[in-house]
């Protein structure tokens, strides 16, 4: 008799059993991304903008805020934002919204100060008597009036591309949205305006590197 | 999430890979700056209460995804629809089609509440028109001093017939829905950064505007109020004046009315035929130019017309002892809504729309009424099948028409065929005041019998719930007299 050996073939299952372990959780649905959350949104979901808001209503006001120094004229800046963009969003592309979102803000702001002042200057930012919620501490205070003392050598570009970077943590993608740029042109002026605050004045960079490791 | 800071030096790298060999400057210098970003105060008041508001506003969006992925598609089936699709009933208004500006937006049946008549009150600006003898309205005519200066006496009741209107046609009923006006106005008027001597408005936080009066600080100049409660604005000047003409010396000029309705001025005209100075065409032109240089977009709304009746002010040469004469002093140009390419009617069965009334002599504006928002919300309620019951409200003349007694005499006036129009009506519900658009029919009343001169037509509603109850009110009420061409100076 011969004997036919039928090889073993896994059954199979559309089920995974996975043993029981720390990583085992209720699986829950994987949070929306933003051009998600923007998708729903122009199909008239309340709730979609409503979480796009919670992402960004807080950032957007300290954006809008530090560029007009006068928390009244931001909060009426912010709500018209925010208006226009809920009242536009289905003319945002979902991967851009959070450059189309500064993009109305800063062209408000532009608005804003139209008459006297044409471009976003250094003055506008604020100082510790706008409103912040630093400390007082003199240190800090130094620290900070010698950063803005820096910053402000650098060209108007290269100050708004480092500050919409490191300050209000915009990609170059964004930030290129919001200057009407390439996204290679702002990496190139950030460059440069990074070389310049590092090659401004080595004691500037010493102190700041005792600075920072003193607070760290 | 900030960014670390290893992305950021990866970033600069990537750059200018020259950054390598300062790796700890770098590192310290972006730190430094992260580190000393002012970081304001967020009102976190502010952003719960924008919120709010952001989720209450529902702005009319047009869904893009499938004109981006499909214009092949879309536009040929858009062109197609335009062409195919035509209304059940033709509106029955001269006006033409106009691209709209209105927006409606569907919500659920009956979700205005019970449509019950009692609540609804009567919109502003609607004038009754009794009928009066003809040996009565002689008299006036023959320029009679009347007992006072200032106002016409009322005619006693029996010197009125009451207009029984009928139409002995096909009546065919439309369906529609009503319509609510929105009346979101809407950015908050005033920004919250005015601070008077008196007070600090921004410390109340969110304070927005309800009424608001703004006035130009020139003899000549004009008031807006605006309402943003209700969504309207008003314009107006802020010294009427009034013209005349003296015919006898050819001379022309302007009087003056304070605030109490005196004429300040007396005219010395010894005749005066009445004739308007200013023609429809004139007038059109005038308050057209005014809209547009106040910025106030004529789109949307029916072919502007000249409504028929003037406004005439009565004049009293008090040095000559002249009796009053009609003085045409200024001609109202409405603007006609169109709502579904329906025209709306007020309940006396007046056009509504826009009114924009030009001074006759100085051909400039005197005042814009009935600017106001048009958005709206559509509620289906039932329509009536009950032919019968709007024949019966037809003969009653519509809703604002109360008979006094049974033992007034009546005309019987024939109306012309019905068309589809909508009904304006304010409507009283707890609490609120709203204007609601509701369908109903209009009937022309072409009669030239001075039992219903002034009257353009009867409106009747379709709806069950107006249809139900009955709006005649026997015995009560007042008379509001007219005479149909010299309207009451005040």
């Amino acid at each position: 008799m011969a004997t036919v050996i039928v090889p073993y073939r896994r059954p199979l299952c559309n089920v995974t059993f996975f043993p029981p372990n720390r990583y085992s959780r209720c699986v829950t649905e994987q949070q929306p991304t933003i051009p998600e959350l923007v998708v729903r949104a122009q199909s008239g979901n309340h709730q979609a903008f409503s979480d796009l808001y919670e992402q960004f209503a807080r950032p957007l006001y300290g954006f809008i805020l530090l560029r007009t120094k006068h928390r009244e004229t931001a909060e009426d800046l912010v709500s018209q934002t925010w208006f226009k963009a809920w009242r536009s969003i289905a003319r945002c592309t979902p991967e851009r919204f959070p450059g189309w979102l500064y993009t109305i803000a800063r062209r408000l702001i532009i608005d804003h100060y139209r008459t006297s002042r044409p471009e976003i200057s250094w003055d506008q930012l604020p100082g510790y008597d706008a409103g912040t919620d630093l400390a007082h501490d003199t240190a800090v205070r130094n620290a900070y009036d010698t950063i803005k003392e820096q910053l402000a050598v650098l060209t108007p570009e290269q100050r708004e591309v480092v500050i919409l970077r490191l300050w209000d943590d915009l990609s170059f993608d964004d930030i290129a949205a919001i200057l009407g740029k390439s996204p290679t042109s702002c990496r190139m002026l950030m460059s440069r305006g990074i070389k310049t605050l590092r090659s401004l004045s080595p004691a500037f960079t010493l102190f700041i590197i005792l600075y920072a490791n003193l607070h760290r | 999430m900030q960014t670390s800071i290893d992305k950021l030096i990866e970033e600069l790298y990537a750059s200018d890979p020259s950054f390598r060999e300062h790796e700890p400057e770098l590192r310290a210098l972006l730190t430094s700056v992260m580190m000393h970003k002012p970081s304001p105060v967020i009102n976190e008041q502010f952003i719960v209460q924008l919120k709010t508001r952001l989720m209450n506003e529902q702005p009319v969006r047009t869904s893009y995804s499938l004109l981006r992925w499909w214009p092949a598609v879309a536009i040929p089936a858009v062109a197609a629809l335009a062409v195919f699709v035509y209304p059940h009933i033709h509106p029955s208004s001269t006006n033409s089609s106009h691209t709209p500006l209105v927006t409606i937006t569907a919500v659920g049946q009956h979700a205005f509440g019970t449509l019950a008549s009692a609540n609804i009150t009567r919109t502003s600006g609607s004038q009754s028109a009794y009928a009066l003898d003809a040996a009565v309205k002689t008299s006036e005519s023959n320029g009679a001093v009347p007992a006072t200066t200032t106002t016409v006496d009322k005619p006693s009741a029996t010197d009125y017939k009451y207009p029984v209107f009928t139409y002995d046609g096909t009546i065919t009923i439309p369906h529609a829905d009503v319509l609510k006006r929105n009346k979101s106005i809407g950015s908050p008027l005033l920004s919250n950064t005015a601070n008077l001597s008196l007070l600090s408005l921004s410390s109340f936080g969110d304070l927005q505007a309800s009424q608001v009066t703004f006035s130009q600080q020139t003899t000549d100049g004009y008031t807006v109020y605006v309402d943003a409660q209700q969504g309207t604005v008003s314009i107006y000047r802020s010294v009427p004046m009034y013209a005349t003409t003296d015919v006898a010396t050819g001379s022309s000029g302007s009087v003056s009315v304070n605030a109490s309705g005196t004429v300040t001025t007396i005219p010395d005209s010894t005749t005066n035929t009445g004739a308007p100075k200013l023609s429809d065409a004139d007038a059109i032109a005038a308050a057209t130019s005014f809209l547009k240089n106040h910025g106030i977009s004529t789109e949307g709304y029916g072919t502007p017309v000249v409504q028929s009746s003037l406004y005439p002010v009565m004049m009293l040469d008090s040095a000559a002892n002249m009796p009053m004469r009609p003085v045409v002093a200024s001609v109202m140009v409405v603007y006609p809504w169109v709502v579904n390419n329906l025209p709306v009617y007020d309940e006396s069965g007046t056009l509504f729309g826009v009114q924009v009334t030009v001074d006759a002599s100085t051909k400039t504006v005197q005042s814009v009424y009935n600017l106001m928002t048009r958005t709206f919300s559509a509620s289906t309620y039932t329509v009536t099948s009950n032919v019968s019951a709007i024949k019966d409200y037809l003969s009653r003349g519509g809703w604002m028409w109360s008979k006094l007694d049974a033992s007034m005499p009546t005309v019987t006036i024939t109306t012309e065929a019905p068309t589809q129009v909508y009904m304006l009506s304010r409507y009283q519900l707890n609490g609120n005041s709203d204007d609601l658009l509701v369908p109903a029919l209009r009937f022309p009343i072409r009669s030239k019998d001075q039992s219903v001169a002034g009257r353009q037509s009867v409106i009747v509603p379709v709806i069950d719930d107006l249809l139900a109850e009955p709006n005649v009110v026997n015995g009560t009420g007042s008379i509001p007299y007219a005479v149909p061409d010299i309207a009451p100076t005040r």
